[in-house]
């Protein structure tokens, strides 16, 4: 008796999630009402289409027994994908656990930050052109260990997690990206350049190459080979850049471009594509070989600039940000908005752009909240509010950046300070 | 309670995270109620003895732990504990400065990380790197330990953590195995039977659980355990490692069974490999390598030539139609030099019809080769012809090519690398070329190139074409940028043609990289061209009936329109020698030298500002102008 009330409830769960993947949101709330789902909606989920068309496969032809393996995949997907695990419960520790373990001041607000890729390593550039190299590894063991390392035999410096600083701008760095492959920094400025940096040598101040723009660099995207570059600035049309010969490239068809300067962009980790978030409030999405525009989100958020695209994990869905205070994620198979993550911007309306991010396994997306300064976040998957943290600068964040492999991020802030946020693993 | 404590302690006592133990033993040690003297004083001890294990082994918070050692001493006797610390301070310190070291050594090991089956990403394989790097730094004894035990343990332990996350790596394990080899025999030589034995035993739990778990199908590994059991003299368990690896039903077992043959002749005997041919014969799924293995032994290790052919024979009946048995076959004869046997047998191979035709082609040239070599002229011209009707389907009249084959010797071929080319030869040699390397590959060209005529040719384009959308080693599609167009980005863009705003075309990358070469602009310090001035003049010029002659008077009249830069200098000086020396200013600059300039600077700035120097000629001229504003002023 027990077990097929279970599975009904599964079922309804299922034919809930169903009606909202297909844009029914009024009757799949009240279906879920009638039904009395003690717990809260379920996600957006394709799942019941999906075991539908099987069990109709085997219906229909009951004989063939080597079927393609529809639902193998399952067990294989490590970040989000509604298709197949929409109703799972998140296994990383929720982000309002995480407490500040280290904390470095620029002499000017601290307004963009990148991991490098496998989150080892961590790069906050500020207002005042400097740009800091922080280990990781070296920040969280200082928490872990104590901080009475200074006594050691070693030096203070050997412990330092700040392992590099690099002054080679003449005005504000506004955005950081590390090199996939290679020890490299790459760095775009309000100075019109953007700045390589081999940060192998431990005495690298200045960059070994320098790539001249015309406009403000706002953002950078390494190709996941390393060997080219994407760029965005305050002139809407998109720029790819060969890292090795400088040679600068365009999509050939001006309609596909921006029609306002871009603010975000960044590639999906296959490469086939990349997104980009402009002013104009549009998103877009391009072929990462052709370069060609194939797939635009007109007023994403309703006209208001985009502040940050990102794809996920798997490449299928988009977050979007936009200065609304609303984070959006995208499916692409079916090119429509499929969650709107709100309630974040709710004590008044955000002054300046700030990038929305999901945690290292896609869990959650956090997004800051500019005018209570605290953290907001959802779970990815169906959008339940989960509790704020309170940032704790005592002005507006500027920058947001979860690390890819562990659960950690860091935040600039425009009163000079770069908080680095990590939960513990015990106690 | 305390026995359990000691295990573990035995167990992951030199983990770097081992601290949390030490701490909870002694805690534990300490909580535990004693009653009377003597009881007591076997828990200071018991304490102490915890305390002194855990400080001479490097881990996290040693520190700690020292200082809790410290402070406990004291508590009991102050002046023993005087004498007792200052024992352990040297130990302390080295264990420390390698907790250190170990630190470093692991840092960016993921410990978290479960074994999956190897996929070569970038991430993974820098922690292979990681780990291996971790091992050498172990294996180089950095704790100084004099007991060979004490060192071989901490490695062997480095070895257990790597495996937990690269469990599917057979060298991490082969490795492993080795070295715990190793250590048990320099143990026994020092006669440590017991740990050596010990150790012994431990290795063949670890082949069991490489080959029992995540490497089932791994036949390295089978035979490593395999011969280190043989080492061990342990025969039994041998043919039970093979014998589950021959069970296994997903793996081919013919090389299995050649291990298997030649472990029980080594061991037992030619009678009982006859005995596992018989199995392997039995077993469908084995290849002709086992035949060839048979036979090989049956001639090399009974020097009994008639039952190697016989097995041969055999398994030609099996194998009729693998020209790579075949060959084997032949070659095995022609060694023996059996002549008219080895005749016999071509003869067989090429007639039976079993073999189809673009696989014997190789035999057709062994064939050949083997008549060329021992038979007179008429058996050659015979096989020669027969060779060449049974590939006339294929190579149909290029009947010079096969004769070159017939002359050859080695690489010596009877014509010129021209010639060779000139006869279509080069694809057919590279075709052998290829066969030598592994036949299964170049017999399915053969097939493909006759009908595309060149073989080289579509061979080197295609990683270039199959990439479609420009797929490379990594796996990652890159951008075409053959696709886009070039862009220079520029702000004033009023007069370019890029269809795409905010740029311009840039130069062609040869120019660019000239253009980077050249001094910037703002080095040229003259002569300065006045475009308009060149231009007047140009449309002011006659073209000469006949051709250009040089005309002295003209060259000096326009003179002033291109003068060299020593020029330029000697007015410029004379001017501000002028200035300097003259008492009225107002005299020279109303002078006919010097207004020409100053028009000419105007004139230049009127001519369009699109380069930085005519730009930089336009600001002298004006920064002159203000000058003599001024020198007018303070006359006026």
């Amino acid at each position: 008796m027990k077990p097929d009330i279970k599975d009904r409830d599964y079922m309804y769960r299922l034919i809930i999630g169903q009606l909202f993947y297909d844009g029914h949101q009024q009757i799949a709330v009240n279906l879920s009402q009638a039904l009395g789902c003690s717990m809260q909606p379920p996600p957006p989920s394709d799942k019941l289409f999906r075991l539908v068309s099987i069990a109709k496969q085997f219906v229909d032809d009951p004989d063939a027994k080597d079927k393609e393996p529809t639902m193998a995949a399952e067990a294989l997907s490590t970040g989000l994908d509604l298709e197949f695990d929409a109703d799972v419960a998140p296994t990383t520790p929720e982000p309002s656990l995480y407490e500040t373990i280290y904390l470095t001041s620029h002499k000017a607000p601290c307004r963009s930050a990148a991991f490098n890729v496998d989150g080892t390593l961590l790069a906050t550039g500020s207002a005042d052109c400097s740009i800091k190299i922080m280990d990781v590894e070296r920040i969280v063991a200082r928490e872990t260990r104590g901080l009475d390392l200074n006594a050691l035999d070693n030096g203070p410096d050997a412990h330092h997690p700040v392992i590099r600083t690099l002054y080679d701008h003449i005005d504000e760095v506004t955005c950081i990206a590390f090199h996939p492959r290679e020890p490299i920094l790459m760095s775009g400025s309000n100075d019109f350049t953007i700045k390589l940096f081999d940060y192998s040598k431990t005495a690298v101040k200045r960059a070994m190459k320098t790539i001249f723009e015309v406009e403000p660099i706002k953002a950078i995207s390494f190709h996941p080979t390393g060997e080219f570059v994407l760029v965005g600035t305050n002139h809407p049309t998109m720029r790819l850049y060969n890292v090795e010969t400088q040679q600068c490239f365009v999509c050939p068809v001006p309609s596909d471009q921006h029609r306002g300067s871009i603010s975000d962009v960044h590639y999906a980790e296959n490469a086939r594509m990349f997104v980009t978030g402009s002013k104009d409030g549009d998103v877009k999405v391009w072929d990462g070989i052709s370069n060609r525009c194939v797939e635009t989100f007109q007023r994403a958020h309703d006209g208001a600039e985009i502040c940050s695209a990102c794809f996920t994990r798997n490449g299928k869905y988009i977050l979007t940000a936009g200065r609304d205070s609303i984070v959006k994620l995208w499916e692409l198979s079916t090119n429509r908005c499929l969650i709107a993550y709100t309630g974040a911007g709710a004590t008044g309306a955000q002054d300046c752009p700030i990038q929305a991010a999901f945690n290292h396994n896609e869990d959650y997306v956090l997004f800051p909240d500019e005018k209570s300064g605290s953290l907001c976040s959802w779970d990815a998957r169906n959008a339940d509010r989960k509790r704020l943290l309170a940032l704790g600068h005592t002005a507006a964040t500027r920058c947001f950046v979860h690390s890819p492999t562990q659960p950690a991020f860091v935040t600039g802030s425009d009163d000079h300070r770069a908080r680095f946020w990590y939960k513990k693993l015990s106690s | 309670m305390a026995k359990a404590y000691d295990f573990a302690l035995d167990r992951v006592g030199l983990d770097m995270q081992s601290y949390s133990l030490f701490a909870e033993y002694v805690s534990f040690l300490k909580t535990v109620p004693a009653v009377g003297q003597y009881a007591e004083n076997q828990k200071i001890s018991a304490v102490r003895k915890v305390y002194q294990r855990g400080i001479v082994t490097p881990m996290l918070n040693i520190e700690q732990l020292w200082a809790e050692y410290c402070s406990f001493e004291k508590s009991i006797n102050a002046t023993l504990a005087e004498k007792l610390i200052a024992e352990r301070t040297r130990d302390y310190q080295a264990a420390k400065r390698v907790s250190r070291q170990l630190e470093t050594a692991t840092r960016g090991l993921n410990r978290q990380a479960v074994s999956v089956p190897t996929r070569g990403s970038a991430a993974e394989l820098k922690q292979i790197d990681l780990w291996k790097k971790y091992i050498v730094w172990e294996k180089t004894n950095p704790c100084q330990a004099d007991d060979h035990a004490q060192f071989a343990k901490r490695v062997i332990y480095a070895y257990e953590q790597a495996l937990l996350c690269l469990g599917f790596h057979p060298d991490l394990w082969y490795e492993s195995a080795l070295f715990q080899q190793e250590a048990a025999k320099v143990l026994a030589e020092k006669g440590d039977v017991k740990t050596s034995s010990a150790i012994y035993e431990e290795i063949s739990a670890l082949y069991e659980r490489a080959i029992g778990t995540m490497l089932k199908d791994c036949q390295l590994l089978f035979f490593a355990y395999a011969d280190f059991e043989e080492e061990r003299m342990k025969y039994e368990k041998v043919r039970s490692i093979y014998n589950r690896l021959i069970a296994i039903q997903t793996v081919d077992p013919t090389l299995a069974f050649i291990q298997l043959m030649k472990f029980v002749r080594r061991t037992e005997g030619v009678q009982a490999a006859r005995a596992v041919f018989k199995l392997a014969r039995e077993d469908e799924r084995t290849k002709f390598h086992v035949f060839v293995a048979a036979a090989l032994m049956e001639y090399y290790c009974s020097k009994n030539a008639q039952v190697a052919m016989r097995v041969f024979d055999m398994g030609l009946k099996k194998f009729g139609d693998e020209p790579d048995y075949a060959l084997a076959y032949v070659d095995f004869l022609s060694h023996l030099n059996e002549d008219n046997n080895t005749r016999v047998v071509f003869e067989r191979i090429l007639t039976s019809g079993t073999m189809p035709a673009e696989k014997s082609l190789e035999i057709w040239e062994r064939y050949l080769e083997f008549e060329s070599q021992v038979g007179d002229l008429p058996s050659i011209l015979k096989v020669d012809k027969r060779r060449r009707e049974a590939l006339h389907s294929e190579f149909g009249e290029m009947q010079t090519l096969l004769l070159i084959d017939r002359y050859k010797f080695l690489n010596l071929v009877p014509c010129s690398p021209e010639q060779l080319k000139l006869l279509g030869y080069t694809e057919k040699q590279y075709k052998n070329g290829g066969l030598l390397a592994s036949s299964h590959f170049a017999t399915t060209d053969r097939g493909g190139s006759q009908i595309n005529g060149q073989l080289l040719a579509p061979r080197s384009s295609a990683p270039g074409q199959t990439g479609g959308g420009g797929l490379d080693l990594t796996g990652y599609p890159r951008p075409d940028t053959n696709q886009m167009i070039p862009f220079k980005p520029k702000i004033v863009t009023t007069s370019s043609y890029h269809p795409v705003p905010g740029g311009v075309f840039p130069p062609p990358p040869a120019i660019a990289a000239l253009m980077q070469l050249l001094p910037p602009p703002w080095t040229f310090s003259g002569p300065f061209v006045s475009v308009d001035l060149l231009m007047d003049e140009f449309r002011r010029y006659q073209l000469p009936d006949g051709p250009p002659k040089v005309d002295m008077n003209e060259k000096i009249e326009s003179g002033h329109v291109s003068f060299g830069a020593h020029r330029v200098e000697d007015i410029k000086k004379e001017f501000y020698q002028l200035l300097a020396t003259t008492p009225d200013p107002t005299q020279v600059m109303a002078s006919a030298d010097y207004t020409g300039g100053a028009q000419g600077g105007r004139k230049r700035k009127g001519g369009g500002n699109d380069s930085d120097d005519e730009d930089f000629g336009g600001n002298q001229s004006s920064s002159k102008d203000v000058y003599r504003m001024r020198m007018h002023k303070r006359v006026g």
